[in-house]
């Protein structure tokens, strides 16, 4: 028998607890590997409050993290696809994990997240990154539109 | 349907995303709102964005043939020079260098000058197209004719600006070969020189080195 596996616990912005495998959030985020360093988390009693993540979010941050430690040996392919499975998410969906992997520290779902969202740029009309991006007011004065338009016609 | 993003990001995420993309379309995303302008075009962010490429990328080449009646500058990328021989390099088709001497390159950026010795020095961003105003050369001293130049990024003193700089350095009793124009590489300028007091059979190269930081020559 080999000894138990260390958990901790995460509480999410509904308090809900998750007890995850120590070892799979110490190798993915930066954060939480600190806290467990420098002793600031005590395995009797303590949890990690994560209050700008919700359960929805903490679920899938927890299987991007636990498939890619247990996976990593897994052919880039295998990965590779598992990965795109994982980001298959609304736009919502998809800020939100944004938002918990920079909270988390998570460089390689970071770095996953911001190549889909280089994807969603390319070749898109200004309207259209526009509203990807809820930008409501550009801040452009009609003058400075007018010499954007002339300038970049095809983009518009 | 929901709005697609409930809350706008935050400006230090959209610059990590801004700064995964090619500058061509950098260029053209700088109009999509103010923010994205400024974030595009501060100069902390294209040197991020220049690291960032040169090490996920291998730099593009920016050659040019002589400009001194009219000269073609043309951009590839140096994998498809070593891969495909009979690549044919595009050209700018309008540039200008008609006219100019290129004095040299650096991160995309050419230096052109008119006359010579220098009258005036301008800048010429390939990426942007864009052209600096002209600056007329000034030297401190008499300098005649014997005028060697280089044309480098000294990033411990990073000037918001482009500035002129004439450095004072003693009398090298070396030629140079040739070209007068120094190479620009990690930081210093470098020139092949050589004696020309030995014995032309004997004669020796030497590469004279200027560093950008400590202003030194080697």
């Amino acid at each position: 028998m080999g000894s138990p596996v260390k958990k901790i616990m995460l509480c999410s912005s509904e308090k809900e607890i998750f007890s995850v495998e120590e070892q799979v959030m110490v190798q993915h985020s930066v954060i939480i590997n600190n806290m467990i360093e420098d002793g600031s988390y005590n395995h009797e009693e303590s949890k990690i409050p994560l209050d700008c993540v919700d359960s929805k979010t903490l679920k899938k941050v927890i299987d991007y993290c636990t498939h890619h430690t247990h996976h990593h040996n897994d052919n880039q392919e295998d990965l590779e696809a598992w990965d795109a499975q994982f980001l298959n998410v609304d736009s919502n969906g998809l800020y939100d994990l944004l938002m918990a992997a920079n909270y988390l520290e998570i460089r390689n779902l970071l770095d996953l997240i911001y190549g889909t969202i280089k994807n969603m740029i390319k070749g898109k009309k200004i309207d259209e990154i526009r509203r990807i991006f809820n930008i409501k007011d550009h801040g452009f004065t009609p003058e400075e539109e007018e010499q954007n338009r002339k300038e970049y016609p095809h983009f518009y | 349907m929901k709005d697609l993003y409930e809350d706008n990001l935050p400006g230090d995420l959209i610059r990590e995303i801004l700064l995964r993309l090619p500058l061509r379309l950098l260029l053209q995303l700088r109009i999509v709102c103010h923010l994205w302008n400024s974030l595009i075009s501060s100069p902390e962010f294209a040197i991020h964005h220049l690291q960032r490429s040169t090490l996920t990328h291998p730099p593009p080449l920016l050659c040019w043939k002589e400009a001194r009646q009219r000269g073609d500058i043309m951009h590839c990328s140096s994998q498809s020079l070593i891969l495909d021989r009979q690549h044919q390099p595009p050209t700018f088709e309008l540039h200008p260098a008609d006219g100019l001497f290129i004095d040299g390159s650096c991160n995309g950026l050419l230096c052109l000058s008119q006359g010579f010795p220098f009258e005036t020095l301008t800048l010429f961003n390939s990426s942007t197209r864009s052209v600096s105003p002209s600056v007329p050369f000034e030297c401190s001293h008499e300098c005649g004719d014997d005028i060697f130049c280089g044309f480098g990024y000294d990033t411990l003193h990073d000037h918001a600006n482009p500035f002129w700089k004439t450095v004072d350095h003693p009398v090298f009793p070396y030629d140079f070969l040739g070209i007068r124009n120094g190479i620009f590489v990690s930081g210093t300028l470098n020139w092949i020189v050589y004696d020309p007091t030995i014995d032309y059979f004997e004669l020796e190269w030497f590469v004279l080195t200027f560093d950008l930081e400590t202003e030194l020559f080697g």
